[in-house]
């Protein structure tokens, strides 16, 4: 096990350095650099000089990466040329934001989803099957944006019952943060639960179509049994994997969310920091994003044993 | 294989079971979350984030009537520091409360005193002389001296300080050779040559020369909060949330009444400027009363509503059609005057302001008090003349393509009406919309034919004909290379006499409008809508919400 973890950590070293010299490369051939945006319509050449060559962006290309690849190697992710704070702070404090919500959502949609799709592949093509499947053909349709501007008029506008903005951690405020996390948990948690549902419904089709299944019910297990015991198991693997992707796509930032319900979190940092050229952000950010894939993938391959033992690592 | 039972067996009751779970997580985080929010309300001035704010406030919090005024800005400030390069527009909002400079703009952009009684000017112009205010104290109870306006001016051109308007102060626009300090009620800035822009650019709310206590910084010259003299102490920045200023109960407002930045400025609220970068998310808090105002844009103006008014008010960043004079069909004056004559300016700037702002042909905003009736003339559409002026140039049909961006939805529509309007009349234009990075880049680098822009406001004339007038070779971001402007303008920089500053501002004007380099159309309307809770508001040109004066109940 320990030597699986090592190989697929030390494979994932190539994948992250390809990611970051393509990150590097293309957010510098985008037309516009950061000393330029910031100055806009001010002419000001001593400035202009000054600013490019604080930033590093005077050298060649291959001198920055250079740089920045020997910096990161020494724990240092560069300052930020907009905020002039570092990298790594701020990502430490975008990061735990998105991280909130969206294993918030992940665990609100793993709860609701997993027993639906499996209730609905037993009650395949009856009433309850055809709601449920109705139901997330409506939720999958809605985009999460949507959803959250529908959230904000309904519970914050309308009703008045939770802010429509802001966000205070769990760690500093405690439980009266949730009123700040309902909204946009239940926003992403919707596109999730329609995802995984029907997967979960498809795999457990197919499992409950197996022989093993009518063997259990023929020795006389009970329907409960048979679902939680031989059912769910069986077709979980391949909702896990989906449950892996979402949470992995989720993580990089949802920006769109971020800024609908104003979460300092990654995604925002991310498409602010792009606007703005700030390229040791965006660097910084896609890293760590490659890294999280990376790290999912792998917690995902290394659970999938315990759910289906036929797999060996 | 039929996998079926009836409804009431085992599995069903196993599924509801799951489901009467979850129902009863839901209901409880719902709960849970509700309970604080009733709870917060019932604290009608008590904001919803309050929570993080009187940790660290408690100390010096001010009295728990206090109410908050909690104003909505696009973005974050990036930093704290006055003039920073880092700076944005929620910068200069956020400090023009904390900080104060020697001198500050009126709302007709007129200087008037604010740290400065009174100051004299030497009759060789170089030598300005400022007579300090007594009694005045910086936010950690110091009192102000002329060595405080020593200090700060040297920390802002030092080049650590990264302050963005160093060079207008080293050259580019006027050189300080000395500061110097005979009392401690009294500054003397010695200038390399007389300037008509030192005290402007000294009292800019972009860059201004804010007086600041020393322990603004740490024992290494490290940044860490401004300490100023203004009516606001920065009491805390959370960054991507919110900055909150709480009332200097010390401050001493001057005797003139408020007016722009200047005059009597009183505190009575805390202030909170509250990140939210997304319009609709803006207005959902404005209606759930959970903000009390925010900037609008004209084409995103809110239903009329009991709950909250729009304050309007001219602006002063001009709104644009920029014309490449180098491009080959450009550089020909008859084409650009053809452009400008086939459309009805005044109609599309009625139709794109939804009667918000006034077609305005001059650099010079309306708001200026140099501004007369012709800085007013501008073009008037004439299509007989527009096919003369075509046909002399020799015009059949060339497409022109006019750039602009979806960031800034106004710059978007004047160009989808000027393409529509000028294909009218004969004239092919195709739009390019690009990236607002890109569309920065291209301006900077002159890459355009046609480009609908819009400047950010100068405060003084010269200031806005000094960024459009000079030569293209040396600085491709000019728009207008006409010697003899250029000349007009630089006999004008050491005058301080408005009169002669006038008639030069207005024969520029009208040789600008014979050369038709670019077409200006209108200064961006000042727009802010506020809870009818807030009251004493009034708009400025420069666009900067000041939220001092402002009274909620």
């Amino acid at each position: 096990m320990l030597s699986y973890i090592l190989k697929r950590l030390a494979m994932s070293v190539p994948t992250v350095l390809i990611v970051a010299m393509l990150v590097f490369g293309m957010i510098r051939a985008i037309p516009g650099d950061p000393a330029a945006l910031m100055l806009g319509d001010v002419h000001d050449p001593v400035l202009l000089q000054q600013m490019r060559h604080a930033f590093g962006l005077d050298q060649s290309i291959p001198e920055q990466f250079l740089l920045w690849v020997t910096h990161l190697l020494h724990g240092d992710w560069g300052m930020s040329v907009v905020r002039h704070q570092p990298v790594l702070d701020l990502i430490r404090e975008a990061f735990p934001v998105t991280a909130q919500i969206v294993l918030c959502a992940t665990f609100v949609a793993c709860v609701i989803a997993i027993p639906a799709g499996l209730f609905a592949a037993w009650a395949q093509n009856r009433r309850t099957d055809l709601v449920i499947v109705f139901t997330t053909i409506v939720l999958v349709s809605i985009p999460s944006f949507w959803g959250g501007i529908l959230l904000i008029w309904l519970f914050g506008v309308k009703l008045q019952w939770l802010p429509t903005f802001g966000f205070q951690s769990f760690s500093q405020v405690g439980w009266s943060s949730i009123r700040y996390f309902i909204l946009p948990v239940i926003a992403i948690a919707m596109s999730e639960i329609a995802v995984v549902t029907r997967m979960m419904r498809a795999s457990s089709i197919e499992v409950l179509r197996l022989e093993y299944i009518a063997h259990a019910r023929a020795k006389g297990l009970s329907e409960r049994r048979v679902l939680l015991r031989h059912t769910l198991p069986n077709a979980f693997g391949p909702a896990l994997t989906v449950i892996g992707l979402v949470l992995g796509h989720l993580l990089a930032g949802g920006a769109v969310i971020e800024t609908v319900f104003t979460l300092p979190g990654m995604g925002r940092l991310l498409v602010e920091s792009i606007y703005a050229r700030d390229y040791p952000v965006v660097q910084g950010c896609l890293l760590v994003i490659a890294l999280i894939y990376v790290l999912i993938n792998l917690t995902v391959d290394l659970l999938y044993p315990i759910f289906d033992p036929r797999l060996k690592l | 294989m039929n996998n079926r039972l009836p409804e009431t067996s085992g599995p069903q009751r196993v599924a509801w079971r799951t489901w009467h779970a979850v129902f009863k997580a839901v209901a409880m985080l719902i709960a849970l979350g509700c309970l604080p929010l009733a709870a917060a309300r019932a604290e009608s001035t008590v904001s919803t984030l309050a929570p993080v704010a009187a940790v660290s406030a408690a100390a010096r919090a001010p009295a728990p009537a206090l109410p908050e005024i909690r104003f909505a800005v696009g973005s974050d400030t990036p930093t704290s520091m006055p003039g920073n390069l880092a700076r944005n527009s929620t910068t200069d909002t956020v400090l023009a409360h904390v900080v104060e400079s020697l001198v500050a703009l009126r709302a007709d952009m007129s200087i008037a005193p604010m740290l400065a009684d009174s100051w004299n000017i030497s009759p060789d112009g170089k030598t300005y002389t400022f007579h300090l205010r007594k009694g005045v104290l910086f936010h950690n109870g110091a009192p102000l001296t002329s060595a405080d306006v020593k200090w700060s001016f040297d920390y802002f051109m030092s080049p650590r300080a990264g302050f963005e308007c160093r060079t207008a102060f080293n050259g580019r626009s006027v050189k300080v050779l000395a500061v110097g300090t005979p009392d401690p009620h009294t500054v003397v800035f010695k200038l390399d040559h007389p300037s008509a822009l030192f005290l402007t650019h000294m009292a800019d709310p972009r860059c201004p020369i804010a007086i600041l206590s020393p322990s603004s910084v740490d024992s290494h010259g490290a940044w860490i909060k401004p300490i100023g003299t203004g009516p606001y102490e920065f009491t805390e920045w959370k960054p991507g949330q919110y900055v909150l200023l709480t009332p200097f109960a010390k401050y001493l407002p001057r005797a003139e009444p408020g007016s722009g930045l200047a005059g009597a400025k009183h505190a009575y609220a805390n202030l909170r400027f509250v990140t939210i970068p997304d319009a609709a998310a803006q207005m959902s808090a404005l209606m759930s009363g959970q903000i009390d105002g925010m900037k609008v844009d004209q084409n995103d103006l809110p239903p009329a509503d009991s709950r909250w008014t729009v304050v309007t008010g001219v602006g002063a960043d001009p709104a644009v059609m920029l014309m490449q004079t180098r491009d080959p069909l450009l550089s020909d004056v008859r084409i650009r005057r053809a452009i400008a004559l086939a459309v009805d300016l005044p109609d599309v700037v009625n139709a794109l302001s939804n009667g918000l702002a006034q077609y305005n042909p001059s650099l010079m905003p309306s708001a200026n008090r140099l501004y007369s009736p012709v800085e007013a003339t501008g073009y008037t559409s004439n299509l007989a003349q527009v096919r003369s002026l075509l046909a002399q140039a020799g015009y059949h049909g060339q497409t022109l393509t006019l750039e602009t961006n979806r960031r800034y939805e106004h710059m978007y529509s004047l160009a989808v009406y000027m393409q529509a309007l000028l294909s009218k009349a004969g004239i092919n234009v195709d739009l390019q919309v690009v990236e607002w990075g890109k569309q920065v880049s291209d301006f900077r680098s002159g890459k355009f034919q046609l480009m609908s822009f819009g400047y950010t406001a100068r405060i003084d004339p010269a200031m806005m004909y000094g960024d459009v007038l000079g030569n293209k070779a040396d600085n491709p971001m000019v728009q207008w290379e006409d010697p003899a402007a250029r000349e007009l303008l630089r006999s004008i920089s050491g005058t301080v006499d408005a009169s002669v500053r006038q008639q030069a501002f207005q024969q520029l004007h009208q040789m600008m409008i014979a050369d038709a380099p670019l077409l200006v159309m209108y200064d961006s309307p000042d727009l802010v809508v506020l809870s009818t809770r807030v009251h004493g508001f009034t708009s400025w040109p420069l666009r900067l919400a000041r939220l001092f004066n402002v009274t909620k109940n």
